[in-house]
This record gives structure tokens, C-alpha cells and sequence, in this order.
């Protein structure tokens, strides 16, 4: 859920946080991944989380 | 339609229920329905290309439509909920989407004042449980989580049963650092998940 939310924040989540690990999730990841010029698993790993520093510092939007 | 094929609000009300079954029913033929639901709004707005309610329909149509990537073709559903409050400033739900589009966009700092404009324009509306959602959602994506929980808070006792308000008032919690709290309504979304047509995760 804190993934979630985290990609929420980031404008790469555009559902309700219902914290379920689905291909959607895969997905946004992904986007995130690529937008941060990580590795694209699609997994939520350490340096993920890191990037998406849930609950720190302002929201960034990546849309506009 | 059998009657009248070329009827527009037939046509924009069967296009809507598509994307309702597809959405909100989560009925396991989502993208057939979403590709039916196009091609009535399609032919609707050939008909009459300055439908605000075909409009807006295709806005929906544009969001959810995932032909393009996960996140839909959210500039063009801006573009289209734009032109259906352009041709009819009333269209009070044509606010509220256009409110959760610019959230869904990343650009949550403009939904309130739209779903606001939505509940003036609408202040009996029994489904104002999604419109107090939308602020929420917004909300959260702000980091004000006091202001989240308490509009996804105000969400749920209009409508206990709508989801996807206990799904964020969880995330909401979670967010704050209040873990017992999102415990608690981690329950419940759990009880309304279980009830069919509680509310779509889109």
C-alpha cells in the first residue's frame, strides 16, 4: 500500500490505493522505473522504495 | 435503438452504461465493453459533434481505455471533459470527472475547486460520497493527510459502503503514520470489497 502511495503522490498511480499486487501495479512501476532511469522489473526493490521516499519532501507531478 | 439507430441519447446512454459495467462492475469483459462503449459514442458525436454528454463520455471512454498504456489517454479525456463543460456549463458531473482526471494526471491541486463546483451545481446528488472521494484522493496525492482523512472520513459516513474511500482513508492513515488507525479501516474495506458494485478502483 505504501508503494501505492508513493506512486500516487508522483502522478504514476491513477487508481484507489487498495494495496493489491497486480499487473497494474507492475506497471506503474515500471513507468516510475523508467522515468527515474532505473532498472524496468517492475518490482518494488530497495532502490524503488528509496526513489519513491514515501511521506518525504513535496509531491512531484511528471504529467504537466 | 431499434427503433431510432441514429438517436444520440440512446446512442450516449448505452455508450455510458458500457463503460459503467466496465468500471464499476468490473465485469470480466472490460475492454470488449470499452471498445463497444467507443464506438457508440463515436457515432453519436458524428451525428451531433457538439453533444456535451457525448463529450464527456468520451472523456471516460479516452480515461479508461488502457490501448495506450496503464494510465489511459488522460490529456485527451481533459481535452474532451473540457469541451463538454464548454458546451454546457450545468453539466455538474462533467466538473467532478474533470476533477479526478487532473488528479489522475498529477494535478491534484486543481480537483477540489472543480469537484466543488460539481456539488454546487449539484448539492442533492446521492452519489456525493465519489465527489468527496475525488477531493480526498487529491488530497492524499498532496501529502495533507489530516485534510484526506478528514474528507475520506465525511466520504464514508455518506456511504458507508463505497470502497474506495476505506481503501484511501486507509492509505490516508498509513501515510500519517497512524498504522493502528489504518488497521482498523483496513477492515472495513475488506467487508465492503466483498459487496458487489461498492466502487471502482479506477
Amino acid at each position: 500500500m505504501r508503494v501505492q502511495v508513493g506512486l500516487l503522490q508522483r502522478g504514476f498511480w491513477p487508481y484507489t490505493v487498495d494495496g493489491r499486487e497486480t499487473i497494474r501495479l507492475t506497471e506503474a512501476l515500471r513507468a516510475f522505473q523508467f522515468r527515474e532511469r532505473l532498472p524496468q522489473s517492475g518490482i518494488a526493490d530497495e532502490t524503488t522504495v528509496a526513489k519513491l521516499s514515501i511521506g518525504a519532501g513535496p509531491p512531484r507531478s511528471n504529467f504537466s | 435503438m431499434a427503433i431510432d439507430p441514429q438517436n444520440v441519447d440512446a446512442l450516449v446512454s448505452l455508450a455510458r452504461c458500457r463503460v459503467f459495467a466496465a468500471t464499476v462492475l468490473w465485469l470480466s469483459e472490460s475492454d470488449e465493453l470499452l471498445g463497444q462503449a467507443k464506438d457508440a459514442v463515436g457515432r453519436a458525436l458524428t451525428i451531433d459533434p457538439r453533444n456535451a454528454r457525448a463529450l464527456l463520455v468520451k472523456s471516460l471512454v479516452l480515461a479508461y481505455c488502457t490501448e495506450f498504456g496503464y494510465r489511459g489517454q488522460i490529456q485527451e479525456a481533459i481535452d474532451a471533459a473540457e469541451s463538454a463543460i464548454a458546451l454546457d456549463h450545468n453539466l455538474s458531473g462533467a466538473y467532478r470527472w474533470l476533477g479526478r482526471l487532473y488528479s489522475k494526471a498529477g494535478r491534484p491541486e486543481r480537483t477540489a475547486a472543480l469537484v466543488r463546483q460539481e456539488m454546487r451545481l449539484s448539492p442533492r446528488d446521492p452519489d456525493a460520497a465519489a465527489s468527496l472521494y475525488n477531493i480526498g484522493t487529491a488530497e492524499l496525492q498532496m501529502r495533507r493527510y489530516s485534510a484526506a482523512i478528514s474528507t475520506f472520513r465525511k466520504s464514508v459516513a455518506e456511504n458507508p459502503s463505497l470502497a474506495i474511500s476505506w481503501a484511501n482513508l486507509t492509505a490516508a492513515y498509513l501515510a500519517a503514520g497512524r498504522e493502528p488507525e489504518a488497521r482498523d479501516t483496513l477492515s472495513e474495506v475488506q467487508k465492503t470489497r466483498r459487496a458487489p458494485g461498492t466502487g471502482s478502483a479506477r
